[in-house]
């Protein structure tokens, strides 16, 4: 490592020059979190004074456009050098002026790890070990020292085993990884990891933390850019929250945290920032007395600060004075908290997927959602979406799907899983993308396999991950056009369905605004909000809360709930297991191409864990809680769980 | 051949992957150029021959030669039946069907012209398949060959591919908002424009954050730079070179004096 380092700001505001930008970060210059035209003139850093020592791990978050990837450009020196702009006060690195270095010298200091895992490799390299070699060739390193420097780096991030490999045949989790190895084989001091786990499953995102974590442990200083405040805020030593450009809070994470869910409850904040629900469900044990200490950041600080017992013999005393409902019964009704203590013990007694299919078919049979959409309408209607017996091999020889069976007609099914589980080629099968090469997919009664996919469009709306497959004309209203364009609509209803899909998209007030002007989350937001205007009767959605903030997240959560409420059938395909438990009314676990479990989410949790675990899904923050404090197996939300811990 | 579809170099141990890329393109490049000198059938398929041979040494053989039959069958056609019909070369008729007559000179001609190219063809698939890219820029680095010059070699060798797979998401992603690209000349067009846009746009994008990532870890740095590859020359492959370009310079000149 080279010489430890302190960073410096000092009055900084940074304002880029019209037309300057970057599409991969959530910074942009004429894109604040509105958008208006008003702050399109507002700088994207506004007077930020910050120090920060050597070996510190800085997290850093807040809402989209909030100013966070330009303030690690700052670091790097992209800002000023690449973007343009004007930049007032002082940026300084180990006492070296940010403005006065290049960004080649500053790299030797500051190793810059980017959002896509792919984008930033040299795409010059064969293998694994070329690509780390890559900046040691270019310092002149000599040549018998570059090959044992690339494979230590490479040792160091757990991947020295596919030094041989072509970088274009690893996983998201395992390029980040070797983004950090390439920069690591600089020897900086610091390393700034600007969102680098918005595009990755579970298991990618905690090995990327998880390494972040030891490195910070080897003593480098972490500047880590995310929304995941759960993963974040117990590695980090300081949490940074910026928001419009301006640094709101500096401090350690569970200070801030505190503070904003404080704010939060005085409706002084606006909500931008997902406070991990451990906090919320502590500091409610703690105003009953049933919490000690710091506020916990983690399901194990909440086991340990808790007195269990006490909570126990409380709802031991409350149920035998009858005071006390069930769990189940004293649960929120929209949140099928109703389900009844036979089937609770009926589905806890057979952990099988088998199981939970049996419950699940039909769908939405959870008696006690009251927010279930309604049936089909008439028993004797095909489903809408029928799969049967579907497998699909690639030209490769891949097996992705192996005899899947799934039947769909309304309400929100989550499928679930690991990446190359088998979730995107599922989705594909459901406008015709893809055919299955044995088996059948019928949407409305239609065979797949002998209908263009232009006209499966009409019954099944598919919105993709990345936005920027998908956007291309010059504003975001003309955007939402092409759908039903395309569809045939007459004028009058494109014009009804667009604004429609505008309203509840919360784009109205961007409109008339460049698609490529937006930050990326308000560009994900346009993608649904173009599948939704094509009223489809089923609209696929492909991991919609990716790269959105936490009122991103509840935009999105309100167009599935509005499209549910429609009638229309929604199916997300999404790693977000915590929007999936609070949307869906099913979950469809893949692993290998397989079902291993369908079903109403309370029933998939409590199932086999275990095997749900190792499939992908990480199990809620709110469920695991609340069954290490003896509330319960299948509490799905952080408000369902204080809801219980109100009649325990 | 990968899995894009496109024809890559195959790792292997063999003598052709052990030689040094300088050697293989000079040697490559010699035996073209004697192909082209070469006046009776005999040398042509002497040269065919070794460059066949030489793939199968390589251990690439079969995918060579498939993928040079591929390359080459639509040639084939074309030169052999145009050269026969339309070079009358010693106006000697082979066969008349009506208005067409099939000229032996021409035939000659045209078999000739798809050996000399099925022999350029193979060399360079073998070249392809048994020389590591980086190990070539690195010689031609090492050659004077500008750093910045091999880096694009390198990249567009990757590009194609990317921009292919690119194009493949985002015409599912535009076929899944309703976009007919199996219609009429109007709905290609439209088609078009849905693609190419991303498409153009999405690379861009690529291209700056590459671009940042490089100069991060050093691109434009003017210090001196040094390779993971050492390419090694022994004086044999030195020899072999030195033969290869004095065999080419006889031929021509026995060429010219003949």
């Amino acid at each position: 490592m080279t010489t430890s380092a302190d960073i410096r700001f000092e009055g900084v505001t940074f304002r880029y020059k019209s037309g300057v930008d970057s599409n991969d970060s959530d910074d942009s210059d004429s894109s604040s979190s509105a958008g208006s035209e008003a702050d399109s003139a507002r700088p994207a850093l506004i007077d930020v004074d910050c120090q920060v020592e050597a070996g510190t791990f800085v997290g850093i978050t807040g809402p989209s456009d909030a100013g966070k990837s330009t303030f690690c450009r700052c670091l790097s020196g992209f800002v000023p050098h690449f973007f343009d702009g004007d930049l007032d006060g002082s940026v300084s690195i180990a006492g070296t002026d940010v403005p006065e270095s290049s960004i080649g010298e500053l790299g030797e200091t500051v190793g810059y790890v980017f959002e896509d895992p792919f984008d930033q490799l040299t795409g010059a390299a064969t293998t694994v070990l070329e690509e780390v070699a890559f900046g040691l060739e270019r310092i002149g390193t000599p040549r018998e020292d570059i090959e044992p420097r690339a494979r230590e780096c490479l040792d160091r991030v757990g991947i020295e085993a596919l030094a041989d490999r072509d970088p274009g045949t690893l996983s998201g989790g395992q390029l980040q990884r070797l983004a950090i190895a390439s920069v690591l084989a600089l020897d900086p001091g610091i390393l700034v990891l600007d969102e680098p786990t918005s595009q990755l499953d579970p298991a990618g995102t905690e090995a990327v933390f998880d390494l972040a974590e030891s490195m910070h442990e080897a003593g480098y200083t972490i500047c880590l850019v995310s929304q995941d405040l759960h993963r974040l805020a117990p590695r980090a030593d300081r949490l940074l929250v910026l928001g419009d450009g301006r640094l709101r809070y500096d401090d350690d994470p569970r200070t801030v945290l505190t503070a904003i869910e404080e704010a939060s409850e005085a409706n002084e904040s606006n909500g931008s920032v997902t406070i991990p629900g451990t906090l919320r469900i502590g500091r409610a044990l703690r105003e009953r007395g049933l919490f000690d200490g710091d506020l916990p950041l983690t399901v194990a600080e909440l086991e340990v600060g808790t007195d269990i017992e006490a909570l126990r013999s409380t709802n031991a005393r409350r149920a035998s004075s009858g005071e006390a409902t069930t769990p189940a019964a004293s649960a929120p009704s929209n949140s099928a908290a109703a389900v009844p203590p036979e089937s609770e013990s009926g589905t806890s007694g057979s952990n099988t997927p088998e199981s939970a299919v049996s419950e699940a078919n039909p769908p939405n049979s959870d008696p006690s959602d009251s927010a279930s959409p309604p049936a089909s309408a008439s028993s004797d209607d095909p489903p809408l979406i029928d799969v049967e017996n579907a497998s699909h091999t690639y030209a490769s020889g891949t097996d992705a799907l192996a005899d899947v069976s799934l039947s769909m007609d309304g309400g929100c099914v989550a499928i679930l899983g690991h990446n190359g589980a088998g979730k995107t080629t599922l989705a594909k099968q459901l406008n015709g993308l893809l055919t299955p090469t044995s088996g059948t997919v019928r949407i409305a009664g239609r065979d797949t396999s002998e209908a263009p996919v232009a006209r499966l469009a009409r019954e099944v709306g598919l919105c993709f991950q990345n936005p920027d497959d998908q956007l291309f004309r010059p504003t975001v209203e003309s955007e939402l056009r092409f759908g039903p364009e395309r569809l045939g609509y007459d004028e009058a209803r494109v014009d009804e369905l667009v604004e429609e899909a505008l309203a509840v998209s919360g784009l109205d007030a961007v409109r008339d605004t460049d698609t490529y002007d937006l930050g990326r989350a308000q560009r994900g937001r346009v993608a649904i909000a173009s599948v939704l205007a094509m009223d489809t009767p089923a609209v696929v959605l492909d991991e919609p809360t990716g790269g959105q903030d936490s009122s991103g997240v509840s935009i999105v959560g309100d167009i599935v709930d509005d499209c549910r409420s429609a009638g229309r059938l929604v199916v997300l395909v999404t790693h977000d297991v915590g929007f999936a438990a609070e949307h869906a009314d099913r979950l469809v676990v893949l692993a290998d191409g397989a079902v291993i479990a369908d079903g109403p989410p309370r029933a998939v949790f409590d199932s086999d864990r275990a095997a749900i675990e190792r499939a992908g899904v990480t199990i809620p923050v709110a469920t695991r809680a609340a069954s290490v404090l003896g509330l319960g197996e299948d509490v799905l939300s952080v408000g369902e769980l204080l809801s219980r811990l109100d009649t325990s | 051949m990968n899995g894009t579809g496109f024809f890559t170099y195959q790792p292997a141990d063999s003598p052709i992957h052990a030689l040094s890329p300088v050697t293989k393109l000079v040697c490559g490049a010699a035996l073209v150029l004697v192909t082209f000198a070469l006046p009776g059938w005999g040398g042509l398929l002497v040269t065919l021959g070794l460059a066949v041979l030489s793939a199968f040494v390589g251990g690439v053989g079969r995918s060579v030669v498939r993928t040079a039959a591929t390359v080459l069958a639509p040639l084939a056609v074309g030169l052999v039946v145009l050269h026969g019909l339309f070079t009358p070369a010693g106006r000697v008729p082979l066969a008349t069907l009506g208005p067409l007559t099939v000229w032996q000179g021409g035939l000659v001609l045209g078999l000739r012209t798809l050996v000399i190219l099925a022999t350029f063809v193979v060399v360079a698939l073998t070249f392809v398949a048994t020389t590591h890219p980086k190990r070539l820029t690195t010689a031609l680095i090492e050659r004077g060959v500008p750093e910045n010059v091999s880096y694009v070699f390198l990249a567009s060798l990757q590009l194609v591919p990317d921009l292919q797979a690119r194009a493949r998401r985002i015409l599912d992603a535009q076929q899944s908002r309703g976009l007919d690209v199996s219609g009429g000349l109007t709905d290609r067009f439209r088609a078009f424009v849905a693609l190419a846009s991303p498409l153009l746009i999405g690379a861009l994008v690529s291209a700056q954050t590459r671009s940042l990532a490089l100069e991060a870890r050093g691109f434009s740095g003017q210090g001196p730079r040094t390779h993971l590859y050492q390419v090694s020359e022994p004086p044999a492959e030195r020899l072999l070179q030195a033969f290869a370009v004095v065999g080419v310079l006889v031929t021509a000149g026995w060429r010219v004096l003949a």
